[in-house]
């Protein structure tokens, strides 16, 4: 899986490309303690590239929110399709995140 | 059942991950699973391996034996280890309508599995833990 960040004014856009998974879980867990650690509270995570997710992955998006959130972060989700979208229903997480068309709309509703 | 196309010996380990899916894609593909029933199939398949790697041989490390058949068109895989007798079928849904806060990590990963797959089973054999899982990959359009 390949990280990538881009710092936008309303939150810092996180990029994921590849799988999410028992592999790689850690390596997204790691990436968010550096930013949170950095004082980052707004983040849009951009599933456009992501292949492929398993619960491992679930697990660390919803540990790593609750930091955001008890900070009184936001984290928003854009572009979430085919497999992961699958996943995400199957989960209910769906219900849980704002999950938005695209990063504009989801950074759109971190400043609103 | 007997399912001996081919199979798989691997340490029940994590890291041992991407071994056993380049072993799966090979007969999900054999069995007609285009990409998205590919990830279908190797998502049920983690799943049940970090099952196996997590709570068949605590405290010291064992293997896994993966074995893969067609079966009618169906992809049969079937994972064995000689850990302590567990059933991860006996791990009751999560309740997925629940919100951020009170969502327990626990149970996705077996949730999965039984969305999945069109049958799974499970069975004590000869001291060894022997999951069954079964796909059929016509219905990956919806």
């Amino acid at each position: 899986m390949i990280i990538q960040t881009v710092r936008e004014s309303a939150a810092m856009v996180v990029s994921l490309s590849g799988r999410l998974d028992t592999v790689t879980a850690p390596d997204y867990e790691k990436k968010f303690d550096e930013l949170i650690s950095r004082e980052e509270i707004n983040f849009v995570v951009d599933f456009d590239k992501l292949e492929y997710i398993s619960s491992a992955g679930l697990r660390v998006i919803l540990a790593t929110s609750r930091r955001i959130k008890g900070k009184n972060g936001k984290i928003h989700l854009a572009n979430i399709s085919g497999n992961v979208k699958e996943v995400f229903e199957m989960s209910g997480f769906a219900g849980i995140f704002p999950v938005y068309g695209t990063v504009a709309e989801a950074l759109k509703m971190i400043t609103g | 059942m007997t399912c001996s196309l081919s199979e798989i010996t691997i340490s029940a380990d994590l890291e041992k991950l991407y071994l056993l899916n380049g072993f799966i894609v090979h007969y999900a593909e054999a069995s007609g699973c285009d990409m998205t029933g590919i990830n279908r199939v190797l998502l049920a398949v983690e799943e049940a391996f970090v099952n196996i790697c997590r709570y068949a041989y605590p405290g010291h490390k064992g293997e896994v034996t993966v074995s893969c058949c067609l079966e009618n068109g169906s992809l049969v895989v079937v994972f064995a280890d000689k850990g302590i007798p567990f059933n991860m079928l006996s791990v009751p849904d999560p309740d997925i309508s629940i919100g951020m806060d009170e969502r327990s990590p626990g149970g996705l990963g077996i949730h999965f599995i039984r969305k999945l797959t069109s049958s799974v089973l499970y069975s004590r054999e000869n001291g060894s833990n022997v999951l069954t899982l079964k796909f059929s990959c016509i219905r990956t359009t919806e």
